[in-house]
């Protein structure tokens, strides 16, 4: 497990992440979403042991028992961070890079190495300067992975990936945490693919995490209501509901629930006139949206441009 | 998990052995690249300068040593920035640091992988260059020639290596490279710029601008500072040129005829034995700024990476120090002369002069001074700081240092000065910097060429000149006079303007004058050199004030001649001495003519060997009694006559004395034999002359106009027969190394009484015209 506990982590007089607490559970994947600039790729930093927080402290179990990621060489020894550019040494090629990993992660298998060398058909004696985007970073992932590493970080490792390597990747994730029993933690924003492959989600909103739960969860927390009465009525109708992206058209209400379903269908009874009330579930995309929108991170585009005359 | 994978993770892991290899398959270049450099300066450059055979690398007068140290500078700030690089670099750096393995340990082995690799790159370059040049040497010379090697060597080796460790130690604090040259400029240079200011605000504060007349004063010199001496004398002995150049410029090859001296070389390996104590002194400052180092890694944010300083309050001391080097050149312009302060401070300069141009043209091409300065604040604040500096002493502490009182405002005036009757060279060292020999009189051989030069050298003999407090308004002025002359010296100096034999001429003297004021504040200057012209013009002035003449006329009143114990007079020629019987008030007036005299002459007149010397007066007194016109506390004084003492010559022709003056000394005998050449071994102390044999005789000329006033220096002239010398030479703590032949030339000169006396002296073949 990993414990993040009351960090907090400053730039200068810019503070990131403020007293972020967060537990990772062993063997899921953990996805990390958050608007740009929102503290994602300094935490999983810190999680690395790059960065040392500036309060608090970030433990990970290892076989020593639970120690501070930042300073151990033990526990840097269980993870390895794919960051969202991958740097590679002047001149190496993926043979060269695995060699260098191998000597600090126990578990480095080449044979791993080089079946996922197969799978994504890159030539690992080509120097890796010559690769495109898309191909050093499945190189990055291929050496994660090969690493066998007890933590497995990537900050947004999906960028740059075609769709076809995208859905591979996901299921070497998968594959990897079920035969390994590995923890990972992603950051991405490509909220599909957390959806898809992850246990449980953390979001950044500024300097805190707004949620971190498991992904059903969430959905269950955000309900998007339509409900409909037989009069107009407006957001008076909502009191005691927490809501947001309230629509009121007529006699329709529109809204995003985080109050349970089943309370407000209670209260709007209770207010009286219901006669249609519908429930939609959000996708984790819309739950972003909404929490974004909430941290006043929304605009209005309309008349940007200027009219045409 | 498959068999092979079972393997690989029971494989035996090590990652520091990991990280050994990594390192040394990546960085073994850092080493090749040291090698081929410095074996480039020691041989390749010497070869393309297209030099004789006679051109043993490290032993030829051609070869500059400084350009050897300034790549021993650059290489290790090249090779620590090479290594260390990395840091600079926000992703590289999160690649080192996020893998497993642990800061202290990373630092260490890449640390002492870089280490043991400049020390072999430089040791191996030295060392393969003085074996393949062995074969140039006679065989004989070899353990010299391994001495002056290995202390070569080592020291060059010291020398890199504590640039290596400083260059380690701003590459991990600094961002960037920009940032890291300079601050490693500045640490190089700040040892002796500190050394300098503390030196020179001392001398500010207590005497007042010590960059006054004369700029070439060796600053660890100036003030009595027993950390500035130790600083610059001790601690980087291993910088000075001294080491380098001399050592390697006197050295005999195989067949050579160069007409170099070899006492020279077997002085200087008394003086320059390994600095074993400063060099593990060095290694130790190298060990604790690794250490400094080592923990500045453990604690570096790598978020910082990329920006000036990693460590925010380090910017600080980061500006300190490269202000120091920014202004550290300017005590180097100030002082041309001096080479202790060595090619470090040159090379800082290069890299701070290199640094401010990258700025301006960074300027230049943006055209922004706001993005500049936003960028390099430091380096901005560095060369402001540099260029307020240079004008502040160019001007004299905007006119500080030039500072005259006018002659009304001064209650008295205090003057105190050294004086050092041999002439000596302060601008370097030469053969005449162990104790002044002074020409007296030649030899030439048979067509009258001068071959052959006569040496005896003046006894060291200190006066300390302290003239009375100076009240009289004309000696006021006088005072203000002489003060006038000096600073009219310095500057003179300071354009270069001054003539050619200045160096010559320049005497150390550790000159004070001290202004009264009626404003109730005391003005102390000090100049520690003074040429000959400002001497004569000092002592002159000096001693024609009321206050010293009043105070001499009641010195010659009240002196007491009881204490004094004898009066000698010799032939320096003959080295005898004999004590006539002289009454006391005898003595006093022999004591009043040779103050008189050497009163009367000229600083040159009384400083300069040109003039033959017909015997020696010495006084012998007990500690403590003033017995000539300069008072002083030594127990004898000594006083070489020459024609210009004439009063002195009067007293003694009056009494008959001269007589014990060789006057007349003739030839009365000349042996002329030509030794082969001869290797002695290793001794002890050096002898300052070669040793021949000889199997044939040439001609000598002798100077009709004699007398021969040559005094054996080193006390020998035994009157061995030509086939003892070898024996004798066995057995003599002397070191000899010569390979070309010579001659040795044995003269027996008897005076008017008959005494006789053998005088030895050598003439290389090489040097005798044809």
């Amino acid at each position: 497990m990993i414990e993040i506990n009351h960090v907090t982590k400053a730039f200068g007089d810019k503070t990131v992440l403020d007293n972020i607490t967060v537990a990772v559970a062993d063997g899921s994947i953990y996805g990390l979403v958050g608007y740009n600039g929102a503290g994602k790729t300094t935490l999983l930093n810190l999680i690395a042991g790059l960065y040392r927080p500036d309060g608090g402290n970030i433990t990970a179990d290892t076989e020593n028992g639970k120690l501070a990621v930042y300073g151990s060489e033990r526990v840097r020894r269980d993870l390895f961070l794919i960051p969202d550019d991958p740097y590679v040494l002047p001149q190496a090629s993926l043979s060269t890079m695995a060699a260098f990993y191998r000597g600090f992660y126990p578990g480095f298998s080449m044979e791993t190495m080089e079946k996922l060398t197969e799978i994504f058909g890159l030539d690992p004696k080509k120097k890796l300067n010559g690769f495109s985007k898309g191909m050093k970073r499945q190189a990055a992932i291929i050496l994660g992975l090969s690493s066998r590493a007890r933590y497995l970080l990537l900050d947004e490792s999906f960028d740059g990936l075609d769709p076809n390597i995208r859905m591979t990747v996901c299921d070497l994730l998968m594959e990897y945490m079920a035969e390994t029993g590995a923890t990972i933690i992603m950051a991405s924003h490509n909220l599909h693919e957390i959806e898809h492959i992850c246990d449980t989600v953390g979001m950044l909103n500024g300097t805190h995490i707004v949620y971190s739960c498991e992904i059903e969860a969430i959905k269950e927390r955000y309900t998007r209501i339509r409900a409909a009465f037989d009069r107009e009525v407006d957001e008076t109708a909502l009191a005691g509901i927490t809501y947001g992206e309230l629509n009121a058209c007529g006699k329709v209400l529109s809204f995003v629930s985080e109050t349970p379903a089943d309370t407000v269908e209670v209260a709007l009874r209770v207010h009286g006139g219901l006669c249609l009330f519908e429930t939609y579930p959000l996708s984790l995309e819309e739950v972003f949206k909404y929490e974004m929108k909430k941290g006043g991170k929304s605009y209005d585009i309309e008349g940007l441009f200027g009219s045409k005359a | 998990m498959t068999s092979k994978d079972s393997l690989a993770v029971k494989r035996k892991f090590h990652p520091l052995l990991h990280e050994i290899l990594w390192t040394a398959r990546r960085y073994w270049w850092v080493a090749f690249v040291g090698f081929l450099l410095f074996g480039f300066l020691t041989i390749g450059v010497l070869t393309l300068e297209g030099n004789e055979p006679d051109t043993f690398a490290l032993f030829s007068n051609a070869f500059d040593p400084t350009l050897i140290r300034v790549a021993a500078v650059l290489y290790g700030l090249f090779a620590a920035f090479c290594l260390f690089r990395f840091l600079w670099s926000r992703k590289e750096c999160g690649l080192y640091l996020s893998v497993g393995a642990a800061r202290w340990k990373q630092f260490t082995l890449r640390y002492l992988f870089g280490f043991l690799s400049v020390a072999v790159a430089v040791a191996a370059a030295l060392l393969l260059t003085y074996h393949s040049e062995m074969s140039t040497i006679v065989e004989d010379c070899y353990g010299l020639a391994a001495h002056y090697t290995m202390v070569f060597t080592v020291s060059l080796t010291t020398l890199t290596l504590l640039s290596y460790s400083v260059g380690v130690l701003v590459a991990v604090l600094c961002g960037h490279f920009l940032p890291a040259l300079l601050c490693g400029a500045g640490v190089l240079a700040a040892p002796y710029t500190v050394a300098a200011g503390i030196q020179n605000l001392i001398a500010f504060f207590l005497h007042g601008s010590p960059l006054g007349a004369s700029s070439t004063a060796p600053y660890a010199e100036e003030i009595p500072n027993l950390l500035a001496r130790s600083l610059d004398a001790g601690l980087f002995t291993v910088l000075t040129d001294d080491l380098y150049y001399v050592t390697f410029s006197n050295m005999f090859l195989a067949g050579s005829d160069n007409p170099y001296v070899a006492e020279n070389a077997l002085l200087y390996k008394e003086e320059h034995a390994l600095p074993t104590l400063t060099l593990i002194l060095l290694l130790g400052i190298a060990a604790a700024l690794a250490l400094l180092a080592g923990f500045a890694y453990c604690r570096r944010p790598a978020e910082h990476s990329g920006k000036h300083y990693v460590h925010p309050v380090l910017s600080h001391a980061a500006a300190l120090s490269m202000a120091f080097g920014a202004a550290s050149p300017v005590f180097l312009l100030k002082s041309p002369a001096e080479g202790g302060f060595g090619m470090v401070l040159l090379t800082a300069l290069f890299l701070i002069v290199l640094a401010i141009a990258a700025t301006l043209i960074r300027l230049l091409l943006i055209r922004d001074l706001k993005a500049t300065l936003r960028h390099y604040p430091v380096l901005c604040g560095a060369a402001v700081l540099c260029l307020t500096a240079m004008i502040c002493l160019g001007t004299g502490w905007f006119g500080y240092a030039d500072f005259l009182p006018e002659t009304g405002e001064v209650v008295s005036v205090t003057v105190s000065y050294n004086q050092n009757p041999t002439l000596q060279n302060v601008s370097g060292r030469s053969a005449f910097s162990r104790g002044m020999p002074k020409k007296n009189s030649s030899f030439g051989i048979s067509d009258g060429t001068i071959a052959l030069e006569f040496l005896y050298c003046y006894g060291f003999t200190y006066h300390y000149d302290s003239l009375p407090v100076l009240t009289h308004p004309e000696d006021v002025v006088a005072a203000i006079a002489i003060h006038e002359a000096i600073l009219a010296d310095g500057r003179q100096v300071f354009t270069g303007e001054m003539p050619e034999d200045y160096a010559r001429t320049v005497v150390p003297v550790d000159f004070y004058i001290s202004y009264e004021l009626k404003n109730g504040k005391t003005v102390t200057r000090y100049y520690p050199y003074l040429s000959l012209a400002a001497l004569e013009t000092v002592t002159m002035t000096a001693e024609n004030t009321y206050a010293y003449r009043e105070e001499m006329a009641v010195y010659h009143e009240n002196v007491g001649y009881t204490d004094v114990l004898a009066v000698e007079i010799g032939d320096p020629l003959f080295g005898t001495f004999h004590t006539p019987a002289l009454t006391e008030e005898e003595m006093k007036a022999l004591t009043a003519a040779l103050d008189t005299d050497t009163a009367l002459m000229t600083a040159e007149e009384r400083y300069n060997g040109d003039h033959p010397v017909l015997g020696i007066v010495r006084i012998r007194t007990r500690q403590g009694m003033k017995l000539s016109t300069h008072p002083f506390d030594r127990t004898y004084e000594t006083y070489y006559v020459t024609e210009k003492f004439r009063n002195t010559l009067a007293f003694l022709r009056e009494r008959g004395l001269d007589t014990h003056f060789t006057a007349n000394a003739t030839v009365t005998e000349l042996r002329v034999q030509r030794y082969t050449p001869r290797f002695l071994p290793v001794g002890g102390h050096a002898l300052s002359y070669v040793f021949f044999s000889c199997d044939n005789t040439v001609q000598l000329y002798v100077p009709e106009n004699g007398p021969m006033s040559v005094e054996d220096w080193m006390g020998g002239g035994e009157a061995l027969p030509a086939e003892a010398w070898d024996t004798y030479l066995q057995n003599a703590r002397s070191v000899a190394l010569m390979t070309r032949p010579g001659y040795m030339v044995q003269i027996l000169l008897t005076n008017e009484k008959g005494e006789t006396k053998l005088v030895t002296r050598y003439i290389y073949e090489a040097d005798i015209p044809h």
